[in-house]
């Protein structure tokens, strides 16, 4: 019953189909910009969940720019299966092309009839798409080795020559002897990077003393040299941060740089992404001195803080900020 | 021609950044967590009007901000010393820093949803989270950072003035919140939050 129905309507049937599938399509593309989007954020709460309290001391800042991309570009590694499937095929479809040009060659004047010095370029003309296969000049390399031919300056011409005129069923195709002609550079050039994110990430690195683990045990005092000694207080890394902003409303935190390809969650994607381009910074800064500076300026900020507020040792005191 | 190569050419919107370190002397006393839900849709219209779908995207993020004050603000006439008293007259009480990180960013996948050729790109989650921040930077001011960034700092400073042997000890802080280098008088909310002679409900 639902036979006879779809034979009876199957032109209106294929022109509903087929009038849904342009609007699929011209929703998906949108050329006209008839399909609008727009987003909009709605007004949240902004809660402090805890206060907490702290004692750093921030004695050196740096400020830098770096760029990040996808941890592993994701690469398709071709396989020596691949290979095989796909230069058997090239090799059988190069043999009947040959045998093409044979029977379309006979019965031609003697003045349009293939020959060996014009077998390349009848072949090319007919079948330059097998020729921009990229594993074309590894086949004609591997025929001139199985039919016993020099890798001299012309030697596809004297390949295809030596195919056309004769029997190409005792033409074989070893697939061991094949792969030997592809080495492991060739194969690293056939991987593509297929998906990409890249973004420039610009932010802040804070490094200093963090007084957290300090004790009054720690902090002595030498009447002989009028020093005073601190420890537990090495100099780090406080904070490295790219936020969404480097300077609010003017200048972007992270720059979406490249996109390549589709991905089945791009925000956890991009997330990696921004993550390696914190750490890129962290390098950044401590490769430029920012410890090394953050040190010094510790020693000074400390001696002339104690000296504002203890006058016994504001004359002759010097001060050394020791490191466990 | 001409004008295709003309036309061709655009200025890229990037801000060029160059690297330095720079010397600071900035006391952090206290830190501050600061939760901020994200919620954003996306609808499809047909010619303007007519809606299609709507796409969510919902996510917790989390802020935080370090506050203290600077100490390379602070000056010789700023102290006062009479033997064993110290008044201290101190700088105003400044951010230190504000992170906003992206691994915290949660998102809610039980909410969040894009829809058949209605889905958020990488360009529209980076502005959600761009006007996001700035929404947590506008709500700073009143989040009663400064009063309980000098708590802190009182605490922290009388520890070590009294290890120093001083036993009367008055520190006074400059009235303000110092943001993005303009000083923000406290709001009502936050004189309100942390009056020391609080209104006590009348009984009817």
């Amino acid at each position: 019953m639902i036979i006879p129905f779809l034979i009876k309507h199957f032109r209106t049937i294929l022109d509903a189909l087929i009038i849904a599938a342009i609007m699929v399509a011209f929703a998906f593309f949108d050329p006209f910009h008839l399909f609008t989007s727009k987003v909009n954020i709605r007004n949240t709460q902004v809660a402090v969940e805890s206060i907490r309290q702290i004692g750093q001391l921030i004695t050196a800042e740096y400020y830098g720019e770096t760029i990040a991309s996808l941890p592993q570009t994701l690469t398709d590694t071709i396989t020596d299966e691949q290979i095989i499937n796909e230069a058997q095929s090239l090799f059988n479809e190069l043999l009947s092309a040959v045998n093409n040009l044979k029977a379309l060659s006979q019965g031609k004047k003697p003045a349009l009839k293939v020959k060996e010095k014009n077998i390349e370029n009848t072949f090319l003309d007919s079948n330059a798409w097998l020729a921009r296969n990229r594993f074309y000049p590894f086949i004609i390399k591997y025929l001139a080795g199985y039919l016993d031919i020099k890798q001299t300056k012309n030697y596809t011409e004297k390949v295809l020559w030596k195919i056309y005129i004769s029997n190409s069923t005792d033409i074989k195709f070893f697939p061991t002897k094949f792969l030997k002609e592809i080495s492991d550079k060739n194969r690293k050039a056939y991987q593509e990077i297929k998906k990409n994110i890249v973004y420039i990430g610009r932010g802040w690195v804070k490094a200093g003393i963090d007084f957290e683990n300090l004790k009054a045990s720690d902090i002595s005092y030498s009447t002989e040299n009028k020093t005073i000694y601190i420890k537990n207080c090495e100099t780090r890394i406080l904070d490295c941060d790219i936020n969404p902003w480097f300077i609010p409303g003017k200048v972007k935190g992270y720059e979406l740089i490249k996109e390549k390809g589709s991905f089945e969650n791009p925000f956890a994607e991009a997330v990696k992404v921004k993550k390696r381009c914190v750490e890129n910074l962290r390098v950044q800064a401590i490769k430029s001195g920012i410890l090394e500076q953050a040190h010094q300026n510790a020693k000074e900020t400390l001696k002339r803080l104690i000296q504002f507020t203890d006058k016994q040792r504001d004359q002759g005191s010097c001060f050394y900020n020791q490191q466990i | 021609m001409l004008l295709m190569l003309v036309g061709s050419c655009r200025k890229t919107d990037e801000g060029m950044v160059v690297s330095k370190i720079q010397k600071a002397s900035k006391l952090a006393t206290a830190e501050f967590t600061i939760n901020k839900a994200v919620i954003a849709t996306k609808e499809k219209n047909l010619f303007w009007v007519i809606k299609l779908n709507e796409a969510i995207f919902v996510a917790s993020t989390q802020a935080t901000i370090k506050a203290g004050i600077n100490l390379g603000n602070l000056k010789k006439n700023d102290i006062e010393i009479n033997d064993k008293s110290i008044r201290i007259l101190l700088p105003n009480v400044q951010i230190m820093n504000f992170s906003y990180p992206i691994d915290k960013v949660q998102i809610d996948s039980t909410i969040s949803e894009n829809q058949f050729l209605n889905k958020f790109t990488l360009k529209e989650y980076d502005a959600i989270l761009e006007q996001s921040e700035l929404k947590i930077r506008d709500a700073i001011p009143y989040l009663g950072i400064e009063e309980a960034t000098k708590q802190k700092t009182r605490i922290m400073l009388e520890a070590l003035l009294k290890g120093l042997g001083y036993t009367e000890i008055f520190l006074e802080f400059r009235k303000g919140l110092l943001l993005d280098g303009v000083i923000r008088k406290p709001s009502d909310a936050d004189s309100l939050l942390f009056n020391d002679n609080p209104v006590k409900p009348k009984k009817s």
